[in-house]
C-alpha cells in the first residue's frame, strides 16, 4: 500500500518537473553537468539527474512554477468541470489509466487545500453570528423554549469572565470511572485559565494545528471506504485513496465556494 | 453545502463503484457515521493540542 502511494505522490511531484525539463532541455550529447554522460534526452541516463539549465530570470521562474502548479495548460479547465459534474467519471478514467489528461489527484488535492485555508485566511475577518443555546423548561404544564445568545470568550465582561474562571476552578477530571484524577485536573484547569486570559493565542494555535488535522482526513475515509468495499476484490487501496482525493478536493471547492458567497453577500 | 455535498458523493460512488442506489445510500449513510466519529474524535485532539499548546 505504502509503494502505491509513494508512487502516486512520485507520479505527482515528477509530472510538475518533468515539463520543464523537457521545455529547457540542452541540446543532444551535451555532457551531463553531473556526471559527464552525454545526455540522450531531457534526464541523464546514467545519474538520473535533470539536463535542465535554471539561469533564467527570477519572474521566468516564478511563472513557471505558477504554471506548473496550476497547469494553466489547459488539464486544470478540463478536470475542474469534471471533478464538480462528473465526478465518476473523472476517477475511474484515472484508475483506468488516462491520467495524461488530468491534475494529478495528490497535486489537485494538495492545491485545493493550499487555496481553502487562504481563502480561509482572507475571510476570517468576517464576523460569525453568536452562537444560540436553547432550553426548554416546564412551566404550569406548558413547555417555554428561551433562546440565551452564546458569547465568544473575547467578548466576556470582566464579571462574566470571573464567573467562567469560577466554574474553570471547579472542573474536575476522571481518568478512571469513579477517582478524580487531580494532576490531569490542574493540567487542565491551568490552561482553561491560560485561554480565558488570551483566548486569541488559542485560536491561533487551533487554526495552525487545523491545516495538519485536515489532510488526516485522506487516510482516515481511504480507509473507512475499504472496510465498506471490503467484499469487493476489484478495489484496492489505491482506488479508494483516488476516490477519497477527489472526493475531498470536491467537498474543498465547494467549500471555498460557499466562502467566497457568503463574504460577498456580506 | 448540505444538498449539494451528499448529491456529488453519490454521484461519485456510483460512477466509480458501480454499485446500486440502495447499496450506494447504505455505505453513503455509514461513511457519514464513519466520518462524523473521526472528525468528533479530531476535534478533540485539536482541542488538546491548542490547550497543550497553551502551556508552553
Amino acid at each position: 500500500m505504502s509503494s502505491e502511494l509513494e508512487l502516486a505522490a512520485g507520479a505527482s511531484a515528477g509530472g510538475f518537473v518533468r515539463r520543464m525539463a523537457a521545455k529547457h532541455a540542452p541540446p543532444l550529447g551535451t555532457p551531463c553537468a553531473n556526471c559527464a554522460t552525454p545526455l540522450q534526452g531531457p534526464w541523464c541516463y546514467a545519474c538520473g539527474q535533470s539536463g535542465e539549465d535554471f539561469h533564467r530570470s527570477i519572474v521566468r521562474l516564478m511563472a513557471e512554477v505558477v504554471e506548473g502548479l496550476l497547469h494553466a495548460d489547459g488539464r486544470l479547465w478540463r478536470t475542474l468541470p469534471d471533478l464538480m459534474f462528473r465526478p465518476g467519471r473523472l476517477t475511474r478514467s484515472f484508475l483506468e489509466g488516462h491520467r495524461a489528461p488530468q491534475i494529478p489527484p495528490l497535486r489537485l488535492f494538495l492545491v485545493v487545500l493550499l487555496a481553502l485555508f487562504l481563502v480561509g485566511g482572507l475571510t476570517s475577518g468576517v464576523k460569525v453570528g453568536p452562537l444560540n443555546a436553547t432550553t426548554h423548561t416546564k412551566v404550569g404544564g406548558k413547555v417555554v423554549t428561551t433562546t440565551t445568545q452564546a458569547k465568544s470568550l473575547s467578548d466576556l465582561t470582566p464579571e462574566e469572565r470571573a464567573r467562567v474562571q469560577a466554574a474553570v476552578s471547579k472542573v474536575k477530571v476522571r481518568i478512571a470511572s469513579d477517582k478524580s484524577d487531580e494532576a490531569a485536573g490542574n493540567w487542565l484547569k491551568e490552561r482553561l485559565n491560560r485561554t480565558l486570559a488570551d483566548p486569541e493565542r488559542f485560536y491561533l494555535i487551533l487554526e495552525q494545528w487545523s491545516e495538519r488535522f485536515a489532510i488526516l482526513m485522506l487516510p482516515i475515509s481511504a480507509l473507512l471506504l475499504s472496510v465498506l468495499f471490503i467484499f469487493q476484490r476489484r478495489f484496492y487501496l489505491f482506488d479508494h485513496t483516488i476516490f477519497s482525493l477527489h472526493s475531498l478536493s470536491a467537498l474543498g471547492l465547494m467549500i471555498i465556494l460557499a466562502m467566497g458567497v457568503s463574504t460577498i453577500g456580506g | 453545502m448540505l444538498i449539494p455535498a451528499p448529491i456529488h458523493l453519490f454521484a461519485h460512488m456510483r460512477g466509480v463503484y458501480r454499485t446500486s442506489i440502495v447499496g450506494t445510500l447504505a455505505r453513503m449513510f455509514l461513511l457519514f457515521l464513519g466520518s462524523a466519529v473521526a472528525a468528533g474524535i479530531l476535534i478533540v485532539g485539536l482541542i488538546a493540542v491548542g490547550l497543550n499548546g497553551m502551556g508552553a
